[in-house]
């Protein structure tokens, strides 16, 4: 049997996720969609790992700045490639997925550490 | 130099249990009372006892080398052990490039990783040892590679090749690679 109500109990709104946990959430989608991005890294000290209501997040940190943007490191596992487009196309796509819901203003610097490289799939070959 | 780092770590735990103990013994002394002075609960006098006869053969000229030795080698433990201290310790990760839109880094494994697939494909030249080192402030680093090939191909058209392969490192950021053949050890510098 549910307990009663109690009128004068404090109306709970539902939970939103927040601006910080929101780019977090895009920068990682963001990353994950770039070909030759294998997978998230929980990093050199696990701290990239962001536990949220929509589940975990492990390849991500978004830390707010004194000007009120975010910004935003990525620990990735990528395919043996050349790591500077791959690393540009990430922020790329990062700053797209920022942008497309409203939150380019809100994203600072994007940090791209690539913490394993893993064959995972067809790959495109190295240096291309 | 992770040795003397370890080695620092190690000393400055011992010199903190001497001191707590130091600290009990001085406590224990002086809760208990009696005439006995700390020196002497602690048994000093019968350590200057046997240190005596060192002390006067010191004292009259004729352990001097012997002094100067351990001098010396005070003075180059007391240098290491510095610097164990002062030089930073290696990054773990290469920066590879930082700016104002973030920075770019990549563990060792992983940009040795790299560097193997970018030289051995596909299937050229068999890598048989990498060894990346980031440099210990700012971006960069070294990478070391020794390669060699089934085919025989002479040793400066291997360093050539190599060279060329691995300059997706190299040019886009501030990597010097050393690229060794296996057979002679024959080294060049590149980058």
């Amino acid at each position: 049997m549910a307990p009663p109500s109690t009128p004068d109990a404090p109306l709970q709104a539902p939970a939103r996720p927040s601006t910080r946990g929101r780019l977090a959430r895009l920068a990682l989608d963001g990353a994950l969609a770039v070909e030759n991005v294998v997978a998230g890294h929980s990093g050199p000290s696990g701290a990239h790992v962001r536990v949220a209501e929509g589940g975990t997040a492990v390849g991500v940190i978004a830390a707010a700045r004194p000007d009120g943007r975010y910004d935003v490191s990525l620990a990735l596992v990528a395919r043996p490639v050349s790591l500077h487009p791959l690393a540009e196309e990430v922020r790329r796509c990062v700053g797209e997925a920022a942008s497309q819901v409203g939150l380019a203003d809100a994203l600072g610097t994007v940090d791209v550490a690539f913490e394993d490289v893993r064959e995972a799939g067809p790959a495109t070959p190295a240096g291309a | 130099m992770p040795v003397l780092r370890a080695i620092v770590r190690l000393l400055t735990l011992l010199l903190l249990v001497v001191l707590a103990l130091a600290g009990v013994a001085a406590i224990v002394v002086a809760v208990s009372g009696g005439n006995a002075s700390l020196a002497e609960s602690v048994g000093l006098p019968a350590v200057r006892d046997a240190v005596s006869g060192f002390l006067e053969r010191l004292e009259g000229g004729r352990a001097a080398a012997l002094v100067a030795l351990i001098a010396a080698g005070a003075v180059l433990i007391g240098l290491l052990l510095l610097v164990g201290i002062l030089v930073p310790t290696r990054e773990r990760r290469f920066v590879l490039s930082e700016g104002q839109h973030g920075r770019l880094a990549a563990r060792r494994g992983a940009l040795g990783d790299v560097a193997e697939a970018l030289v051995a494909r596909p299937r050229w030249v068999e890598v048989s040892k990498v060894k990346p080192r980031p440099a210990r402030r700012g971006a960069g680093g070294r990478l070391a590679l020794t390669v060699a090939s089934p085919r025989r191909d002479p040793e400066g058209d291997i360093q050539k090749t190599a060279r060329e392969r691995l300059e997706p490192l190299t040019e886009r950021f501030k990597i010097k690679a050393r690229v060794r053949t296996g057979r002679d050890h024959g080294a060049e510098r590149v980058g």
